[in-house]
């Protein structure tokens, strides 16, 4: 359980690990000493280590706070957590409830009001927070959601990318990509991202096929429409050159597959601690 | 949900923002005004998700500010969507309530 709630904490630690990583790899192969560039990757590392600090340090004050509620009140707490953790609110609603409730349940404990008065049946009270917030998420959440993803998406492909600089692999795991395209790619995927995640969230109550396929969707149709606007752009001749996210199609499919464990991984594990 | 309870969140819902447009709230102190105009049994657990669906629906604004016992407390203020809301409300109930109270005087028809 203590795995399950530290989430959050460990993939921003492995996303900042990656991130760290991926500026280094960069120091390493660069031959040239462009200053613009280097301050932009030392920005980066900053960025990962103070996202990862005040992960850390919301984590801390967060555990903190929870263990200042008594045995009845924090069963009760960790229950009703748990109920919209599996819901479909977004991390952001969650975020807001699970804060909410913490300061109104120490509240009510420094009353010496009881959890019974305070909050009722559990079920219900989950229940209804969950109806009176799940729905139609704005366009800005599922921008803000779907660019998390994305991001390690990115990220994935970079690393590939490098790692295949660094050991000199085959061309198995070819993946490269420019600024430039990164910078189309990021601007398709704005449209395609809350797209495919609005199909996503309506879903995630339904079959587990149809939760992979939307998962799956994300990147693929990302790719599709960019490479498609690419197309149409050389069509035109505005641009010359050749702009593609991976140059193997075999290294494309190997990412999708290791999404695909991943997911089914992170699906596996949240279910397993939910039980405990 | 019954027809009473589908009407009981309208009126109650009504009755918040009603309180919370005569002054900032916060949850406890809603609930207490509550309790007091005669919705009895009353808890913060059964205001917040109303609370929660005012905010959505923009009739209600929030704001954290530092408590006297610990925990910082989130202070509700009404929108001007919430007067509108509000005024709305008013009507509807005055209207219906002269229409129900023909009815229960009304000796025979």
């Amino acid at each position: 359980m203590k795995l399950y709630h530290n989430r959050k904490l460990i993939l921003s630690g492995l996303i900042s690990f990656m991130l760290v990583i991926l500026a280094l790899f960069y120091f390493l192969t660069q031959q040239s000493t462009n200053t613009s560039e280097t301050i932009l990757f030392t920005c980066v590392i900053l960025f990962a280590v103070v996202m990862f600090l005040y992960s850390f340090y919301q984590r801390k004050r967060y555990e903190r706070s929870i263990s200042m509620l008594n045995a009845d009140y924090k069963e009760v707490y960790t229950l009703v957590v748990d109920k919209i953790t599996t819901s479909n609110l977004t991390s952001l609603e969650r975020h807001h409830v699970k804060e909410d409730l913490l300061n109104m349940m120490l509240d009510a404990q420094n009353r010496d009001e009881s959890v019974q008065s305070f909050i009722g049946n559990v079920d219900e009270f989950s229940k209804s927070i969950i109806n009176a917030l799940g729905g139609n998420m704005s366009l800005l959440i599922y921008e803000i959601t779907g660019l998390q993803y994305l991001i390690g998406f990115i990220i994935f492909v970079k690393f590939a990318d490098n790692l295949n600089q660094i050991r000199s692999l085959s061309d198995y795991f070819d993946a490269t990509i420019s600024y430039k395209s990164l910078l189309l790619f990021t601007l398709v995927s704005l449209i395609t991202i809350p797209l495919i995640f609005s199909i996503y969230k309506k879903n995630v109550e339904g079959k587990l096929i149809t939760q992979i396929g939307i998962f799956l969707g994300i990147p693929i149709f990302s790719v599709l429409s960019f490479e498609l606007i690419v197309l149409l752009i050389n069509s035109v001749e505005f641009n010359q050159g050749q702009s593609v996210v991976f140059d193997s199609i075999y290294g494309f499919i190997t990412a999708l597959l290791l999404l695909f464990v991943g997911f089914i991984i992170k699906r596996s594990i949240s279910k397993h601690l939910l039980q405990q | 949900m019954s027809k009473n309870s589908q009407m009981l969140k309208g009126i109650l819902e009504g009755c918040i923002l009603k309180i919370i447009s005569m002054k900032e709230t916060y949850g406890y102190e809603l609930v207490e005004s509550l309790n007091d105009g005669g919705f009895k049994g009353m808890t913060e657990g059964s205001v917040y998700p109303l609370l929660l669906r005012l905010e959505k629906k923009g009739f209600i604004h929030s704001v954290k500010k530092p408590s006297p016992l610990g925990p910082k407390r989130k202070y509700y203020f009404l929108t001007p969507l919430g007067h509108e809301e509000l005024s709305d409300f008013l009507l509807g109930w005055s209207h219906l309530k002269v229409t129900i109270d023909y009815f229960i005087e009304k000796e025979a028809l």
